[in-house]
């Protein structure tokens, strides 16, 4: 019997296989006329602050033809207080299991929200945007160390649950910023956010997204993810990655698990196939029934089990 | 930052699914004019008239059509050949399958009161969800009208359809057929004659702004069916957004029919 049983540290996940934050509306509510949210390994929230974010203005998205997309929302919220009152007891009722995702202006912010969620229960963890490019600033603890450190270790002291961080891959050594995270004690990195991107109209001759540059996602950052993951698992073995960027089907997810990511999140894929984490979900556990596999755990990290005379002249 | 309280519809009732669907016939209505049939029960049995569907058009992501008609168990789409999406439809093969996500969003509502006529007011292709909601309509009991406003006669398509639910009424930009002008000029005179209308609405951006402050001008609040860029159809990636007194709301969950006073941009 196989099992697809996932361990993030201690957060157990029934499979490895997770919505992602931003691409399932506040807490995955629009996806049950598809499947039973139970179903999955779990949901990402969208990014929460300690107020609601109004977003920008529109066109917020714009096609990269055969590669994904831009996008430029804004991190459009209702705030902590709402998901609170309205969304977790609807997750707990759907039996869904659940890490909130969130994000502030500054320091402060990250620690007021999660100061607030103390209170409550029904999440198995904290995921921190430290990355989003559609906000002013939103960058900074992504790439600073100094930063991305102060920030973990504040949350960490205060959030009873294992605390995540979703990483921006718009810098130049990836690792710089883990290992800060890591000396901070973190739970789990979460590789990739979006790539910074613009698209001209070549009709307004002028950026097509109103803070011209927006992230990109897709299938065409899948190489990105998979070379930024790779490096990072192979300075941090021990810690657990989350995977995500361009996953669109099960061999790309099996591709991230046996380039060291412990789990996998499904994203911009979602929006053009609402039950593509659930197709990857019956594929994994088809490629574990195939290869007689007895849990999906035995891959992760396996394409490093190389010898390293065999990659010519590598650096990473 | 300005604290502005969002209004989540946390009370959302879905009502689609996602089905793959064999194409059944295109059929060409004018040069640059398709609808495509595909069967497609499951969806049909679902239908508010005014509700769209997210359809696999050989593109990265699905591309959002209104609902044309039904027949049996075929549903229909009606579009003019614009960009990579619509061109690859139109030359689809019958039995070739897509992935059809719907119905999504919310149609148009009907008048309590039967008495109450209802003036169908379109621009363009905005006529693509007009024919349904006619004839559902006027099968109800109720007077339908329809203003159409299009650039020449070539872009008058359906209207053979309409007349089968009502009076139908057509000016163009250069008159080659019906008068030469606007929609808003047929909307004006037919208020003129009568206020006490249901005036639902769909077309261009610019034609839906001058409609609505006819309509403003006449104290009548109309049902206006939105359309901004979206990337998902059924409310996850919180794209197509239009201002509601101050908040953002999606056009896909909370539209793509809204009332005309609720919408600000």
């Amino acid at each position: 019997m196989t099992s697809l049983n996932t361990l993030i540290g201690n957060v157990e996940l029934k499979n490895p296989v997770l919505l992602a934050s931003g691409t399932c509306g506040v807490a995955g509510r629009e996806f049950t006329p598809y499947f039973h949210l139970s179903e999955l390994g779990g949901i990402v929230s969208k990014s929460l602050g300690i107020k609601p974010w109004v977003g920008n203005p529109t066109p917020r998205v714009v096609e990269v033809p055969g590669c994904g997309l831009l996008n430029s929302i804004g991190l459009q919220n209702p705030g902590v207080e709402h998901f609170v009152n309205n969304e977790l007891p609807f997750l707990k009722e759907q039996k869904a299991t659940f890490i909130v995702n969130v994000v502030g202006e500054s320091l402060d912010e990250y620690i007021q929200v999660v100061d607030y969620l103390k209170n409550y229960s029904g999440f198995s963890a904290i995921e921190l945007n430290l990355s989003c490019p559609n906000v002013d600033g939103g960058l900074d603890f992504s790439q600073d160390p100094k930063k991305a450190f102060n920030v973990v270790s504040k949350i960490k002291k205060i959030s009873k649950v294992p605390v995540w961080a979703k990483l921006s891959p718009n810098i130049t050594d990836i690792t710089e910023i883990a290992k800060a995270c890591v000396d901070a004690g973190i739970d789990g990195l979460v590789l990739i956010n979006t790539v910074l991107g613009l698209a001209i109209n070549k009709w307004t001759k002028k950026p097509t997204l109103p803070r011209a540059v927006g992230g990109y996602s897709g299938s065409a950052i899948k190489p990105i993810a998979l070379r930024m993951i790779w490096q990072t698992y192979k300075k941090f073995p021990k810690v657990p990655i989350i995977g995500i960027g361009g996953i669109h089907n099960t061999d790309d997810a099996l591709e991230f698990l046996l380039c060291g990511a412990s789990c996998i999140q499904v994203g911009t894929a979602n929006f053009a196939n609402p039950k593509a984490s659930i197709e990857i979900i019956a594929g994994l556990k088809d490629y574990c029934e195939k290869n007689k596999l007895s849990s999906i755990s035995e891959i992760i990290g396996q394409a490093h089990e190389i010898d390293s005379k065999t990659l010519v002249g590598s650096k990473v | 930052m300005i604290s502005i309280i969002l209004s989540y519809n946390i009370s959302m009732s879905f009502n689609q699914t996602l089905i793959k669907a064999p194409l059944m016939k295109n059929v060409q209505l004018g040069k640059d004019y398709f609808v495509s049939w595909f069967c497609a029960p499951e969806i049909i049995s679902r239908i508010n008239p005014g509700q769209f569907v997210m359809m696999e058009s050989g593109q990265y992501l699905l591309r959002p059509f209104s609902v044309y008609e039904i027949k049996e168990d075929n549903i229909g789409f009606l579009y003019r050949v614009i960009g990579g999406g619509t061109s690859f439809l139109s030359r689809l093969q019958i039995g070739n399958i897509v992935l059809i996500n719907g119905p999504l969003g919310k149609g148009f509502e009907f008048p309590k009161d039967k008495k109450i006529p209802i003036l169908l007011v379109a621009g363009g292709i905005g006529i693509a969800t007009f024919p349904i909601v006619a004839r559902v309509a006027s099968e109800k009991g109720y007077k339908v009208k329809t203003l159409f406003g299009a650039r020449s006669q070539n872009d008058l398509v359906c209207a053979e359809q309409l007349k089968h639910s009502g009076e139908l009424e057509v000016i163009t930009d250069d008159g080659s057929s019906g008068r030469k002008g606007f929609v808003t000029e047929l909307l004006t005179a037919e208020l003129h004659k009568n206020k006490n209308q249901e005036v639902f609405v769909c077309g261009p951006t610019p034609m839906l702004k001058s409609v609505i402050k006819v309509c403003n001008e006449f104290g009548i609040i109309a049902q206006v069916s939105f359309e901004e860029y979206m990337a998902c159809g059924y409310g996850v990636c919180m794209s197509c957004v239009v201002k509601s007194n101050g908040k953002y709301v999606r056009t896909c969950v909370e539209g793509p029919v809204m009332r005309s006073d609720m919408v600000t941009s």
